[in-house]
């Protein structure tokens, strides 16, 4: 290439890269761009429904404060109390009475039993007492 | 050993008494029928309020848990005139099943206590099981406490009496009783 051709063409290149842009806005195809997805997300489970919004105002009543009379706590103290007490006093009996950390005695079973008077259970081992004045018939027939 | 009837020693055991001709067999046929009773406690003389028979009630239970093997029954009855409470006794100890069926021979360990309101008398009978370890001195010791209750007509209280003295006597029979266990395995 001449000397000549080079200035020639130079002017040319720089005047079509200042050029592009316009070239570029008039195409009749769109730039490329990223594409929206074809996957949509859908949340896994049921869908919680939205809360409405309230649309009336709150109610707020006022309650008056009263104050609770002294006999009235008094009263509830006691009860308490009485109710405590009866129930620590009755667990008390029945712990008392399932004797559940007392002691069991046990006896070894001896030797079979020599059997008396024809009794299977009990040979007469036994003890007696009197503890008051007989009728005098009940005397007359036990001598 | 005495036979209740007429109170002769009887060294060896023996089907009747030697002396009086006494057996189980005679006494069905002098008693009859065996009355209605209760495993812990019968009144046949109505000497005993409901309460203080629900309160007895509790007591002897809580023996029965003390003493799992024994069960203490009680009787308090009104005997036909000219009945010996020792007979009764001993006869009500073997026919009534206050304990189950099983328990005979050395394995009844049964108490037996019958206050007879009409003859101011009371016998206390032990099961075969316990004569090893309970003598008839122990017995008369368990019974004499409730002497002066039972004197002031307080019977539910002379009952109470027994069962207290019985516990202490039966505690210490109980401790002599696995002494000579411990010993042989002590050695073993």
């Amino acid at each position: 290439m001449t000397t000549r051709g080079l200035g020639f063409a130079v002017p040319l290149l720089t005047l079509l890269f200042a050029a592009a842009p316009l070239f570029a806005a008039s195409s009749p195809y769109p730039a490329p761009s990223s594409a929206a997805s074809l996957f949509k997300e859908r949340p896994i489970g049921a869908l919680s429904t939205p809360t409405p919004a309230q649309t009336s105002r709150p109610v707020i009543v006022e309650e008056e404060t009263k104050p609770v009379p002294t006999s009235w706590k008094i009263g509830g103290i006691a009860a308490g109390a009485v109710a405590l007490l009866t129930l620590l006093y009755g667990g008390t009996r029945a712990w008392r009475s399932s004797n559940l950390f007392d002691r069991q005695y046990r006896f070894p079973t001896g030797a079979p039993a020599d059997l008396r008077l024809g009794g299977m259970r009990s040979g007469g081992q036994m003890a007696t007492i009197q503890f008051g004045p007989a009728s005098v018939e009940s005397e007359t027939k036990d001598t | 050993m005495k036979c209740p009837a007429c109170a002769t020693l009887l060294p060896t055991p023996v089907p009747r008494c030697p002396q009086c001709k006494l057996s189980l067999q005679r006494l069905d046929l002098k008693f009859g029928l065996v009355p209605r009773h209760s495993r812990y406690l019968s009144d046949r003389s109505g000497a005993l309020a409901l309460p203080e028979m629900d309160a007895l009630r509790k007591d002897l239970r809580l023996f029965e848990k003390k003493f799992p093997q024994i069960l203490l029954s009680v009787l308090v009855t009104e005997l036909p005139i000219g009945t010996k409470v020792n007979e009764y006794s001993f006869w009500m100890a073997n026919r009534a099943r206050f304990s189950s069926v099983e328990k005979t021979q050395n394995d009844n360990f049964d108490l037996l206590l019958v206050i007879d309101v009409v003859s101011k008398k009371a016998a206390l009978v032990s099961g075969y099981g316990l004569e090893p370890y309970v003598s008839e001195e122990d017995l008369q010791d368990a019974l004499q406490p409730t002497a002066a209750p039972l004197r002031a007509g307080k019977i539910a209280d002379g009952i109470r009496a027994c069962i207290e003295a019985l516990t202490a006597i039966l505690r210490e029979a109980s401790a002599r009783a696995a002494k000579p266990q411990e010993l042989e395995l002590a050695e073993l």
